[in-house]
This record gives structure tokens, C-alpha cells and sequence, in this order.
């Protein structure tokens, strides 16, 4: 084999490391303005918001003075009390059910090579095809036709229709360069696969589990089109709650409760990214 | 006793078939190398024994106990993947003690044991970092160790070393075999570097496409092969075809009359070969030995080769002290005994 001593006796670097190319000024440039459009639209109107949340008197930018009275106001107000509790369960709920939902179809998908694969995890994904409102609608079409009244476990149900593509999308991606001689090798030492699934599995699927649980919370905590359709009087949600105020009311008080809920999400992404961030690779 | 027996087994992916009838038997204690190119069904075989690959036909025996249809984790195997599979999320010492885990011994045997698992092949300093932290050569022992602390009946080893770079893969070579030998284990090693399988092995097995193409000691394999495939696999060998003469001697087409090594049927028409290191070259007289003409030396540092031209074939013979040195283009005679191949001696 003079093909195999040739090759020993060959320079070989110990690892193929790549120069990256370095981007050209006008590249950069070109990033950063990108990045200030994207927050200039994505954030002004919210800074906007969060403004008029100090004003005393109306909802008018620029403020004309500053007053944290309008926060106060919140707590005077049962109503939204009680809806901001609603929307916190709902959205609890929908997060460890959808997200549970999510991880099971896709170590499902995983594992079935059949050929209504494509069709099925098409079918998961349709809800971030099909326009929200038409999915509330049909659901409502559904529940109405059977006489069955709104209730919590209906609205439930829809919520986590509509986030399911989130869960089942990351945990695929995740799942897809999955190294399947993790699990194989939890099975040498005697694991059976629920074992293999508990020890090695779900624990690495973290990194794709915990920001799913994070966005469907969010998704679910922000609906709007799915619970105006299927929530009874007693799940008013937070949403269809500021959404009622303001049909009689125009006043900061609703940018004060806008703000709250800002401050909320952006506080649980900055959690989500530090938990998930400190995940697997350091402990 | 056999520890391990294979009988018949072949293997099917849709239409492609990986094993073909293989059988085989391993002695308890033993070091079986399976050897052979990319794609000819090491890692098949090794994975149906483990029972990671259930066989399409054929038996798998464990210890005298027919374990075809049992699932892995009952299969008392122990199992190194090329890349190691650690479990990135668990620290060394979780990841050597899940299997005692799972089996609910007592925490203090655990602990114990790991220890244990972990000094025999030298991490004990590192039980609490994670696999990330660790280099190729640790991350090898720590799979080492996962496998051998669960004390198992065979250990089955799928390229664990063809990760690392050559000097620390003969340093785990030789860790390897005498962790082997200490504690008695009855292995599998899977490889495709002869050298590999020649120096740690108590018997080799040469697969092809497939099928076994021959089982037998390192000596019987590299210097007794039975076929043209085995020979050129597990070193370099030059061949000669001709009609045997008088039990043992060569004729070649070109006249040229070669020695044989063994005895072979008069008038047959077969194969031998020659290693490199079994020539010498000499001065050409009237023997009828081949003759060639001497091209060039290579030199390696530590020994050389040279190059001889035989008819069309280049061929490469070792240097050896004390050897007459040649001028390129000089004429030489090839005096060696050259090896019958078993396969062209049935041939007729
Ligand atoms: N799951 C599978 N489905 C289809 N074909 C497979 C599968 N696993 C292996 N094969 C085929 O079976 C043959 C043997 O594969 P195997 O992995 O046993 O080779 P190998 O000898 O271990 O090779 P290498 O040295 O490259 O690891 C290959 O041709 C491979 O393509
Ligand atoms: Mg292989």
C-alpha cells in the first residue's frame, strides 16, 4: 500500500482552521444602518408610549409634565387586575402543555420515516400560515356548532394550536443535528429509552425547550384574535381587557398598562437569555 | 469458552446487503480485531452484537446465551464510539456513573467504583469537569471508563481511537491493551489502520464488501494470507502469477523462476506474493531468480526502501544493513521466497 506510507510521511496541519474573511467598511456601514432603521421603527413608537405613560393630563406626545399617577391608577382597577392574573395563568398553561405538545411531536417526527411525515409536521406548522383570526374562527365555528359554551379549556386548546409551530420548530432544529450516539450510548449502559429519553435527551433539548416556553408564554400572554373569539367572562384576558377600556376610554392610563406589560416581556426574554445562555455548556 | 459467537448473520438495508453470513467466534479474554476498508460492515457487525442493529438473518450469542432478539440494555455490553458520545451535559464522574445509576447501587458502591473506573485510566483529578473540558486523549478514557465500570461481559470498541492524532493514539494503544489485559475483557476492536489491528490484537479479522475474508493470529494474517485482498490490505506485498513447477517453484510468464515459501500442486496456476522486507538483492547470476533493475533508494530517516523495476511493475524492497549498495539503473536479481496465496492454489 504505498498510498497509505505516503500519506503517513505526508505535512499535515493539526487542524484545518479558516481566515475569515474581514467585511469591507461600506459592509459595516451599511449593518449598522440597518440595525438603527430596525430600532428606530421597532422601538420609537414603543418609546413613544412609554412617554405619554407620565403624562398628566391626555394621551399626547410630547408630555406635558410628568406623573407616575396613571401607574397607580392600575392597581385601582379590579378589572384589569384580574384580567393581568387570567392572561398570566392562561399563558402558563399554554406555555407547559404547548411546549410539552411540542417536544413529544417532534421526537415523534424523529423517529416516524413514514411517508405522511412531510404532511404531518406541514399540519403543525400551518398556524403560522393561516391568519390567526381564520383558525379562531373556525374553532368557534366548531364549539358552536357542538353547543358547547366558551370556556377556559377551549381557549386553551386554541392557544396552543396557534403557538405550536414555535415549540415544534426549535426542538426540530435542535433535534436535527442531534447526535443520535448520546442516546445509543445511554442505551450500552443499561438505559432503557424512557431512561435514555430522561437522562440524556431532554436534559440536552433544554436549549431548545426553555426558549419555547418563553415564546409560547409571550405569544399566549399577547393574543388578542384567538381569545376575542373563544374567551368567556371569566377569561377576559389582559389583551381583549385594554382592547374594551379603550373603546370608552383614551386616557395615559392605558400607556401606563402598555408599559408594565413591555417591561414584563423584555424582563422574561433577559431571564430566558441568561438561563439559556449558562445552559449546557457551563454549569 | 466462547464468550461471543456469531453465526450466520447477514445484515439488509433496504436492498443493500452490509453483512453476508458472517460467522464468528470469540474466546473469552480475547482481543479480536475486525479490520477492513471504509464501508465493508465493521461498525454493522459491532452494532448487531451490541444489539444497537438487529440482524436480518443469523444469531448472536453472548456468554453461551442466544441474545438476538434481547434489547442493548440488557446485553451486559460495554461500548466506545469513534467520537467518544460523552454526554456533554454531565460532569466525568456522572457520566462514568449513570449506568451504576440506573442499575440502583447503593451510593457509597458508586463512588467507590467510579473512583476506581476513573484511576485505572488516569482522570481521577478530573471527575468534576465536564467533557467539553477536556482533551481528545482525556475524552477517549472517560468513554473507556463509562464502559469498563459496569464490569461487562464483552467490550466493543468502534474506532476509539481514529479521533486522535498519531502519538497519542499509540500512547492510548498501549494504555488500551493493558487495560484490557488487567481486567480480562473479552473485546471487539474495530479499525481500519493494520498496524493498529496487528500490534494490539490476539486475532485479526479481515472483512471485505461484507464477508470475512480470513480470521486468524497477526502472524498468520500478515505473513500466511489466503487471499490476494488479505495481503494487500494488511501490508505491502508485490504478486507473482504463474504455473507452479517441481512443488515449489514459480514460473512466470517472463520466465523468471520464484521460490515458493510452501509447497504447492504441480502445474497449478496461482498467485504468491512477497513483502518488501522479504527480498534482498543481489548481484545477478544464473539462478533464474527475477530480474529487475534498480531504480532509486528512498530514504525515511529511521530505515529506507528501494525502488526496483520488475517487467512493468514498480516494487519496493527493503533496505537492510549491510545490503550492497546499487547505482540507479543497475541490474539486480530479486532473491526471495514468495508466500502461495491458499485461494489461486484451490483455484485448480
Ligand atoms: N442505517 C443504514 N441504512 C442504510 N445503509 C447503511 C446503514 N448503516 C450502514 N449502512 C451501509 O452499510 C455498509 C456498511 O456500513 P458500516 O458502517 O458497517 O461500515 P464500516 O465498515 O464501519 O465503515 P467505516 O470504516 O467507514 O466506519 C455501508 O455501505 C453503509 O452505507
Ligand atoms: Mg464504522
Amino acid at each position: 500500500m504505498g498510498g497509505a506510507l505516503d500519506d503517513a510521511r505526508a505535512p499535515r496541519p493539526r487542524d484545518g482552521r479558516v481566515i475569515l474573511m474581514r467585511p469591507s467598511p461600506a459592509f459595516i456601514a451599511l449593518r449598522y444602518a440597518t440595525l438603527a432603521l430596525f430600532f428606530l421603527f421597532l422601538l420609537a413608537p414603543l418609546g413613544v408610549l412609554v412617554a405619554v405613560s407620565f403624562n398628566p393630563t391626555a394621551m399626547i406626545f410630547p408630555p406635558q409634565g410628568f406623573t407616575l399617577k396613571w401607574y397607580a391608577v392600575i392597581l385601582d382597577k379590579p378589572d384589569f387586575l384580574h384580567a393581568a392574573w387570567a392572561s398570566t395563568k392562561l399563558a402558563a398553561l399554554t406555555a407547559v402543555l404547548g411546549t410539552a405538545c411540542g417536544v413529544f411531536a417532534a421526537l415523534g417526527l424523529k423517529n416516524y420515516g413514514g411517508p405522511l411525515k412531510g404532511a404531518i409536521s406541514g399540519l403543525l406548522m400551518s398556524p403560522l400560515f393561516i391568519p390567526a383570526v381564520i383558525v379562531a374562527l373556525a374553532l368557534f365555528q366548531i364549539i358552536f356548532t357542538l353547543g358547547i359554551q366558551a370556556n377556559v379549556w377551549v381557549l386553551l386548546a386554541a392557544h396552543i394550536v396557534v403557538t405550536l409551530p414555535y415549540p415544534v420548530r426549535n426542538v426540530m432544529a435542535q433535534l436535527d443535528g442531534f447526535d443520535q450516539r448520546l442516546e445509543e450510548a445511554a442505551l450500552t449502559v443499561g438505559a432503557t429509552p424512557r431512561q435514555a429519553l430522561l437522562r440524556v435527551t431532554l436534559p440536552l433539548l433544554r436549549a431548545s425547550i426553555v426558549p419555547s416556553l418563553v415564546i409560547v408564554f409571550i405569544l399566549s400572554w399577547n393574543n388578542y384574535t384567538v381569545s376575542v373569539f373563544l374567551a368567556d367572562k371569566n377569561w377576559t384576558t389582559l389583551p381583549l381587557q385594554l382592547r374594551a377600556y379603550l373603546q370608552y376610554e383614551y386616557e395615559p392610563f392605558v400607556a401606563a398598562m402598555s408599559t408594565v406589560l413591555i417591561v414584563a416581556s423584555t424582563v422574561l426574554l433577559f431571564v430566558m437569555d441568561r438561563l439559556v445562555g449558562l445552559g449546557p455548556k457551563r454549569k | 469458552m466462547q464468550q461471543i459467537r456469531i453465526a450466520g448473520v447477514s445484515k439488509r438495508f433496504d436492498d443493500y446487503l452490509a453483512l453476508d453470513r458472517v460467522t464468528l467466534d470469540v474466546e473469552g479474554g480475547e482481543f479480536l480485531s475486525i479490520l477492513g476498508p471504509s464501508g465493508c460492515g465493521k461498525s454493522t457487525l459491532l452494532r448487531i452484537i451490541a444489539g444497537l442493529e438487529m440482524p436480518s438473518d443469523g444469531d448472536v450469542h453472548i456468554a453461551g446465551k442466544r441474545v438476538t432478539g434481547d434489547p442493548v440494555w440488557k446485553r451486559e455490553i460495554g461500548f466506545v464510539f469513534q467520537n467518544f458520545a460523552l454526554w456533554p451535559h454531565l460532569s466525568v464522574f456522572r457520566n462514568v456513573s449513570m449506568g451504576l445509576e440506573l442499575r440502583k447501587v447503593s451510593k457509597a458502591e458508586i463512588d467507590t467504583r467510579v473512583r476506581e473506573a476513573l484511576r485505572l485510566v488516569q482522570l481521577d483529578a478530573l471527575a468534576n469537569r465536564l467533557p467539553a473540558q477536556l482533551s481528545g486523549g482525556q475524552q477517549q478514557r472517560v468513554a473507556l471508563a463509562r464502559a469498563v465500570v459496569l464490569k461487562p461481559k464483552v467490550l466493543l470498541l468502534d474506532e476509539p481511537l481514529s479521533a486522535l492524532d498519531k502519538n497519542l493514539r499509540q500512547d492510548m494503544q498501549v494504555e488500551l491493551k493493558s487495560l484490557q489485559r488487567t481486567l480480562g475483557l473479552t473485546s471487539i476492536f474495530v479499525t481500519h489502520d493494520q498496524e493498529e489491528a496487528l500490534s494490539l490484537s490476539d486475532r485479526v479479522v479481515v472483512m471485505n464488501k461484507g464477508v470475512i475474508e480470513q480470521v486468524g493470529t497477526p502472524q498468520e494474517i500478515y505473513s500466511t494470507p489466503r487471499t490476494e485482498y488479505v495481503a494487500g490490505f494488511v501490508g505491502e506485498a508485490c504478486f507473482f502469477h504463474g504455473i507452479v513447477e517441481g512443488g515449489n517453484v514459480l514460473r512466470l510468464a517472463d520466465g523468471a523462476a520464484v521460490p515458493l515459501a510452501a509447497p504447492a500442486p504441480t502445474g497449478a496456476r496461482i498467485a504468491a506474493f512477497v513483502r518488501p522486507e522479504w527480498i534482498k538483492l543481489e548481484t545477478p547470476s544464473n539462478g533464474g531468480a527475477p530480474a529487475g533493475v534498480f531504480e532509486r533508494l528512498i530514504y525515511f530517516g529511521q530505515s529506507s526502501d528501494y525502488l526496483v523495476r520488475l517487467g512493468d511493475r514498480q516494487i519496493r524492497v527493503k533496505h537492510r544493513d549491510g545490503d550492497r549498495v546499487f547505482a540507479n539503473g543497475e541490474a539486480v536479481a530479486l532473491n526471495c521466497k514468495a508466500w502461495p496465496l491458499a485461494a489461486g492454489a484451490q483455484a485448480l
